[in-house]
């Protein structure tokens, strides 16, 4: 640098971290020229007065009491993460049973009977403090279990892909909804969610439409139908509420 | 923080006992009241608490905890200085919020140097704190604001500036008046 140093640059230069090239290069500058070392000096004054304010401490008991109120507050997440869950499964299955499918009561029956046990068995694998990994790997049990409990007389074959891809299609439609409404809620502070939330959230959302399938899906009584594509569908989802979701709700906002 | 959004409570702990007398610092600093420091200190971590499971795992912390804050920090400033929702950020970072709060500790130097930064522009006085007393980089508070790292750096040119000369010119009076 042969050129002088304006005031501005110079206080700048200063401000910044010592290893910074832009104050590195001023410093060198100013060992040769006395004007610039004299900003540099001025510039040095400044910044440490200001790094040398004394910093406020704040009571002890403020941060003890805003400690509990914070964890406090942890309860009620909990209890309003399983609120949601619920509170999607009901408003799904309500959906889709009643208005659009137009359910039997030996049908709704049977239908809130797979989706208790396989919500449940979501649950139960979403309450672990495990990896995002390890809570999957319950939900597929939580599928499986499913599948097994009440479609013990399936004897279909085939994989019934074309509609296979639309009842995927819907899972995935009713988890990425349950999701959106469960992170909108969260974003303006109605609800408080945990990572362990999210991905159960989504499961629900995919489970109840699950429920709903089994009451129109034409090739529900086909094993390897229900193992790839519905089973599949809730565990799309599961990785969707735990992989996706934080990203996409920190994307949106932050709250 | 990861463990925290997991649900590991010691997690939160930790991260409280570390960040709370900062976040609290930060809002004493800015709107110069101890009472309101200490209820938006409660405001920030349960929005921390809330959101805790919209943290990317790996992303740096202390940027995304600041950035509730300064937003807790912009919404009691527009409610003090009764500034319409309608009106935009921007607006904002061009007025000046001279509040102040002055330490016991303070000496002469430190008064001068706590009312000459209450009269920098908002927004340029944000990216000072951030940068003197946080030690982040312009990237960090770029986050923060949810501005580019040239449009903090520039604010904080802008503000050293104009720190440099009000401070030059307290520091002048003073000692005119020592002397006389």
């Amino acid at each position: 640098m042969s050129q002088h140093i304006d005031p501005a640059t110079a206080m700048l230069a200063r401000a910044l971290d010592a290893t910074d090239p832009e104050r590195i290069t001023a410093e060198q500058h100013a060992q040769t020229c006395s004007a610039c070392k004299g900003l540099l000096g001025e510039a040095a004054a400044v910044i440490g007065a200001i790094d040398s304010l004394p910093q406020p401490a704040p009571a002890a008991e403020l941060l003890a009491r805003v400690r509990a109120r914070v964890l406090s507050e942890n309860q009620r997440a909990i209890r309003l993460g399983w609120a949601i869950g619920g509170a999607a499964l009901v408003g799904w299955f309500a959906l889709a049973a009643r208005a659009v499918l137009g359910a039997s009561t030996p049908q709704l029956v049977a239908s809130v009977g797979v989706m208790a046990l396989g919500v449940v068995a979501a649950c139960i694998a979403a309450m672990g403090r495990a990896s995002a990994a390890r809570r999957s790997f319950g939900l597929i049990a939580a599928g499986l279990v499913t599948l097994l409990v009440l479609r013990t007389d399936t004897g279909g074959d085939g994989w019934g892909v074309s509609i296979g891809v639309k009842c995927l299609a819907f899972e995935l439609a009713g988890a990425g909804l349950t999701l959106g409404t469960a992170i909108a809620l969260a974003r303006r502070g109605f609800i408080s969610v945990r990572a362990n939330d999210l991905a159960m959230i989504a499961a629900s959302g995919a489970l109840a439409v699950d429920a709903a399938l089994h009451l129109c899906c034409a090739a529900d009584s086909t094993l390897w139908h229900l193992t790839a594509f519905h089973v599949a569908g809730v565990l799309a989802a599961a990785l969707l509420g735990a992989m996706a979701g934080p990203r996409l709700a920190h994307g949106a906002s932050v709250v | 923080m990861t463990a925290y959004a997991d649900g590991d409570l010691r997690a939160f702990d930790a991260l409280f006992a570390r960040m709370a007398p900062r976040v609290h610092a930060f809002f004493l600093r800015g709107l110069g009241d101890r009472s309101v420091a200490n209820d938006l200190l409660q405001t920030t971590f349960l929005k921390l608490h809330r959101s805790r499971a919209l943290y990317i795992r790996g992303a740096p912390f202390r940027p995304w905890l600041f950035s509730l804050a300064a937003r807790v920090r912009i919404d009691e400033l527009r409610r003090r200085m009764r500034v319409p929702a309608m009106v935009g950020h921007e607006a904002l970072d061009d007025m000046v919020a001279p509040f102040v709060t002055f330490e016991p500790g303070d000496d002469e130097q430190a008064r001068l140097v706590r009312e000459a930064l209450s009269k920098l522009p908002h927004g340029q006085r944000i990216v000072i704190e951030l940068h003197r007393f946080e030690g982040m980089t312009f990237g960090e508070i770029g986050k923060v604001l949810g501005v580019a790292e040239t449009a903090a750096r520039v604010r904080a040119f802008r503000g050293y500036e104009t720190l440099r000369k009000t401070l030059r010119s307290l520091w002048d009076t003073v000692r005119e008046s020592a002397q006389r």
